[in-house]
């Protein structure tokens, strides 16, 4: 698999463990962002010469391949330019269309900044309360916990399929139905960018109400992203970025949308991402989900058998060690080694790990570390880069373990 | 570059001036937010020279490296001279080149010998 993907070609000795910060992008993908611009070149839904009609086509072609990929229907799915976008978008055209003078929003702690910052600052902005609901040790929702911060005054709850941190699946299904029955008009987001290279998402089936993620973590481009928000909640929200393509009449005041994904697509589209992001999605379901999910489930037992072998009780996972429950993703800490030593150190045997808090500073507060370990693994990944990993991680701890 | 070279590692497991002092005139906590080292310094002042210097922290082997080497550079030197002192000097130090990623730690103990200069215990 790692023959599909030229970077591992240009770098033949990269151990690569760092696909939950950004994935491999496999030729097909590259090959697609340039075809845009040597064969296509145009302009989406501007023109009304044939080449950008063909653009635009393109563009609505993968539109369908993305709803298809995500059980949901065209409209419902906004071209954006990545997860934090997404997330952004929502949050400004939720602040124009809440009026309540009272609200709260409820924000899982194992989210990523991009997840509660947008979020922190909606409520700062309205004057609301942001709950933060805890995860439990094995990094499952503490749905119990969630629910008690739930009320007839919450107008957000936004959650996190799969966390940077613990790679852990949540039950979304249940909880959003238990929300539901606490509070049937909540807004329900959640952050999939952890989730969708690596487990089927099927929204339809979650019962969100908006779903986001971003090209990168699903072997494809960087600048594009997906944003799926029900077409009742696009009716009901006023757009939260302006700019061209979105209107149809500017003489009323305020303008007036179109209706669709339209709405909310203000300004030229990522278009050569989007090329891009519809050869990913082809990509992943030609491997498909079943194949996926053994390939990491081997490499997790596999990794966490040779790192507690070599550690012990040295080593620390953050969350379970359950494959079962997990991505194909383990953070960690070791005793008497900071984590910033450790990625620097591999980094110089060309090991690409990530080491820091991965932006869930919240989480990491709350487990009282400053910082920890990750490793990611993606299709390309295989044994030997653990072997190698391993054996570079027994030379960095025991030249500085006191 | 390799990062971990001898001399980083024995000030790593053997950091100088390491402890507390009797006395203090100045002292600092800082903080790497990013990566959440923490320095804390102590100084001993007397009329505008510092004559003892000793510190403590958690952190990675490079900032932890870093505040050892500076500790040994500072006792004698008046409070205006060390005021001087540059991120480079302290890079000099450590004989490293590193990347953005990394500077931060290198430079932390710099920022605790600024910050208690800057800060007479009352």
């Amino acid at each position: 698999m790692s023959t599909d993907f030229p970077l591992l070609k240009n770098h033949p000795d990269l151990v690569y463990l760092d696909s939950a910060a950004t994935a491999l992008k496999p030729y097909s993908v590259l090959e697609a962002e340039q075809n845009y611009g040597t064969h296509f070149g145009t302009n989406a839904a501007r023109g009304l010469y044939p080449l950008a009609e063909q653009t635009s086509e393109h563009i609505e072609t993968t539109r369908t391949l993305v709803a298809e990929f995500l059980r949901a229907h065209p409209e419902e799915i906004i071209f954006t330019h990545g997860t934090t976008d997404g997330i952004n978008i929502l949050a400004r055209s939720l602040e124009a269309s809440l009026t309540d003078t009272q609200g709260e929003i409820v924000v899982s702690i194992d989210a990523h900044h991009s997840q509660i910052l947008p979020w922190q600052e909606l409520a700062n902005r309205k004057d609301w309360d942001v709950r933060i609901a805890p995860v439990e040790p094995s990094g499952s929702i503490d749905a119990k916990a969630l629910l008690a911060l739930v009320n007839e005054n919450t107008k957000v709850v936004a959650l996190t399929l799969v966390s940077n941190v613990y790679g852990v699946v949540h039950d979304i299904a249940s909880l959003v139905r238990a929300i539901r029955i606490k509070n049937a008009d909540v807004f329900i987001v959640l952050d999939a960018a952890q989730a969708v290279a690596h487990i089927p998402v099927d929204v339809t089936a979650l019962g969100v109400d908006a779903l986001v993620f971003s090209g990168h973590k699903l072997y494809g481009p960087t600048g594009v992203g997906i944003c799926y928000l029900t077409s009742a909640w696009q009716a009901k929200l006023h757009p939260g970025q302006f700019g061209g393509g979105m209107v149809v009449d500017t003489s009323t005041t305020p303008a007036t949308w179109k209706t669709g994904p339209e709405k909310f697509e203000a300004g030229t589209l990522p278009l050569a991402q989007i090329f891009g992001l519809k050869k990913s999605i082809e990509y992943i379901q030609t491997l498909g989900f079943p194949h996926i999910k053994n390939h990491e489930q081997e490499l997790l037992t596999y990794g966490i058998h040779a790192l507690l072998t070599a550690f012990g009780k040295k080593i620390t996972f953050l969350g379970t060690t359950d494959p079962e429950k997990k991505i194909g993703l383990l953070s960690f800490t070791l005793a008497g080694v900071h984590p910033h030593d450790i990625a620097s150190f591999l980094g110089e045997k060309n090991i690409c790990v990530r080491a820091g808090e991965h932006c869930a500073s919240f989480l990491h507060r709350e487990l009282h570390i400053p910082a920890s370990t990750r490793i990611s693994f993606g299709i390309y990944t295989n044994k030997s880069d653990i072997d190698i990993f391993v054996t570079a991680l027994k030379e960095i701890y025991t030249t500085l373990q006191k | 570059m390799n990062l971990y070279q001898e001399h980083i590692l024995d000030h790593y497991h053997n950091p100088k001036n390491w402890g507390q002092l009797e006395g203090v005139t100045h002292q600092s906590d800082v903080k790497n937010p990013t990566c959440g080292d923490t320095l804390h310094f102590e100084l001993l002042v007397r009329e505008d020279v510092v004559e003892k210097i000793a510190w403590t922290g958690e952190g990675c082997a490079i900032s932890l490296a870093s505040a050892s080497l500076l500790s040994e550079t500072v006792a004698g030197k008046t409070k205006s001279e060390l005021l001087k002192r540059t991120p480079e000097e302290v890079l000099k130090l450590l004989e490293l080149t590193l990347s953005p990623g990394r500077l931060k730690c290198g430079i932390l103990s710099l920022e605790a010998l600024h910050t208690a200069l800057h800060n007479p215990k009352h």
